[in-house]
């Protein structure tokens, strides 16, 4: 049974202009990610990865082409429009964290809530969200400790904390398991994969090919353009 | 009390998590500030200062010295070609009583008729008031020759002995810095109670010495190219009037003015300099508040902050 497609990335290009030459980034681009699915997507360093990533949270804008996320052009948004989508819609784990380093865990994962709308939950409800969402990375017991007094694997356990904070349909990460040791990225990955049993859409980007294996479907880029697919399978909630 | 808003508690959080930064922060913003005021204070004081004392607005070009002269020749002395401005002033010329008692400094009162309207020769009060009789303002430069303040008596002598003036103000005077020497006071009173101290003129000999009251007619012309002519054309107009002049003379005051200017270029040139310097800190120091916080505004922005909200933060 094939899974409904999420988002359509219909022939999507990038490209930038430095000392007046013109150099393609991704060169039309098309693929669909399913919904639910732990879809990877690997390549070489300056394969366009990261930028493919930046147009799908709507960081970045595709020089020619479109991105479809559930029925909705995101290019027809303003920036600011883009921010408060991206709030309610994705949610982010970066290869470095990016965590507020003066605000606790909790703190952070309450920052999300609050710039992303609280995920329809009422003002008081936050915080009991927050530490659950710090439980379903296994970093509850952290809740009060600054990013500076954690490890990397428990600092990036926070970031997906905070990225489950408006309950979001899809959780982007870009290399999450690039800063950690092999032990530590094999246990975060894991984490961020068990995410699809709550009915998530991960969308990762990886050099490692063990990581990218463990993917129910995804592409592989070289040079901007896609070079391979990995058909998207049906995955269980129990798999 | 504790903020309900994370954007809110994250901005006092970066202020009070992070003390030595934001001692550096505000410390580097108020040096710039103080800097910026201090320059302009400087400027404004010292380049004024430095104006006043060098100004030769108020400078005759010419004097004329006579033991009496009658003040109807100031309006003869006016109305001719090449006068800009005339004044009449008496001047005595004295020794002033050192305090310990030991000796004395040469010094020189100059009285004039109307001490609000001063064309030529003119004073500022710094502190104090006008005299009147009995009472003498005294040039702040005096210190130099000996320590003066308010309420000090000054001591001269006089023809008939000595005289004790009551020093009411202290002055600072236009043009001093090119115009006299440091060496001989100077003070300032009414013509009428200057003439009271000095007596009625004596006709003395060369070789006699001791105080004397002379009047001068002080000119100040339009074009100083042609002083030479308006100095001949003022003295035979002065002997017409049977005015005895006994001295007659120009000044230079192109001096003054070239201090003036080279003194405003280097003031404008260093105060420029400060400018650009407490700028460049300035603009230093938000630069590095800004580039620090541009991770946080990225991560704020991707996680939903609009422009608004990552502001307040």
């Amino acid at each position: 049974m094939q899974m409904n497609p999420l988002i359509h990335i219909e022939h999507v290009s990038r490209v930038i202009e430095t000392h007046g030459r013109k150099i393609s980034i991704l060169d039309d681009v098309t693929c669909t990610i399913p919904a639910q699915s732990l879809f990877s997507i690997i390549g070489p360093s300056g394969s366009g990865k990261s930028t493919l990533l930046n147009m799908l949270t709507g960081i970045d804008r595709p020089t020619s082409g479109q991105i479809i996320f559930a029925g909705e052009a995101l290019r027809a948004m303003s920036e600011n429009a883009l921010a408060s989508w991206r709030g309610k819609h994705i949610g982010i784990v970066f290869q470095f964290f990016q965590l507020l380093p003066t605000l606790t865990a909790l703190e952070n994962v309450l920052l999300a809530l609050e710039l992303g709308g609280g995920g329809s939950l009422p003002r008081r409800a936050w915080r009991e969200r927050a530490l659950t969402c710090l439980d379903m990375a296994c970093v509850k017991h952290l809740a009060g400790r600054l990013p500076g007094e954690l490890s990397g694997g428990e600092q990036q356990r926070v970031a997906i904390a905070r990225a489950l904070a408006n309950n979001p349909p899809v959780i982007v990460a870009d290399e999450p398991t690039g800063n950690l040791d092999s032990r530590t990225a094999y246990q975060v990955f894991d984490t961020l994969a068990g995410l699809r049993h709550y009915g998530k859409t991960i969308i990762y980007v990886t050099h490692d090919q063990t990581l990218a294996m463990q993917a129910s479907a995804g592409i592989e880029l070289r040079d901007g353009q896609v070079v391979d697919k990995k058909q998207a399978s049906i995955l269980s909630r129990e798999s | 009390m504790k903020s309900n808003s994370i954007v809110l508690r994250k901005a006092l959080a970066d202020v009070t998590q992070r003390k030595g930064r934001t001692v550096l922060v505000i410390l580097s913003i108020l040096i710039g500030v103080l800097g910026l005021t201090a320059v302009n204070i400087a400027n404004d004081e010292i380049g004024g200062a430095f104006i006043y004392s060098h100004d030769q607005s108020a400078s005759p070009d010419m004097v004329f010295s006579g033991p009496v002269i009658d003040p109807s020749v100031v309006g003869i002395v006016l109305h001719m070609p090449n006068v800009a401005k005339v004044q009449l002033r008496s001047e005595y010329h004295s020794n002033w009583h050192t305090t310990n008692g030991t000796g004395s400094a040469s010094i020189q009162i100059n009285g004039y008729t109307d001490l609000q309207h001063i064309q030529l020769g003119t004073f500022q009060l710094t502190s104090g008031r006008l005299p009147g009789t009995g009472e003498i303002v005294m040039d702040s430069r005096d210190s130099v020759v000996q320590p003066v303040a308010i309420g000090d008596t000054v001591t001269i002598d006089t023809s008939s002995g000595t005289a004790s003036l009551r020093v009411v103000g202290l002055a600072r005077t236009l043009g001093w810095a090119t115009s006299e020497s440091a060496a001989l006071a100077t003070g300032y009173m009414q013509a009428a109670a200057l003439q009271q101290i000095a007596g009625p003129p004596v006709s003395r000999t060369k070789a006699q010495s001791g105080p004397e009251l002379d009047t001068v007619v002080m000119v100040k012309v339009r074009d100083t190219r042609q002083a030479m002519q308006t100095l001949q054309a003022v003295e035979q107009a002065l002997t017409q009037a049977h005015v005895k002049v006994t001295d007659a003379s120009l000044h230079d005051t192109t001096s003054g003015e070239l201090a003036i200017n080279g003194m405003l270029i280097v003031i404008r040139v260093l105060a420029l300099i400060a400018l650009l310097l407490t700028g460049m800190l300035i603009i230093n120091t938000i630069t590095v508040l800004v580039t620090e916080q541009m991770r946080i505004i990225g991560t704020m922005k991707a996680i939903g902050g609009t422009r608004w909200v990552i502001m307040q933060g």
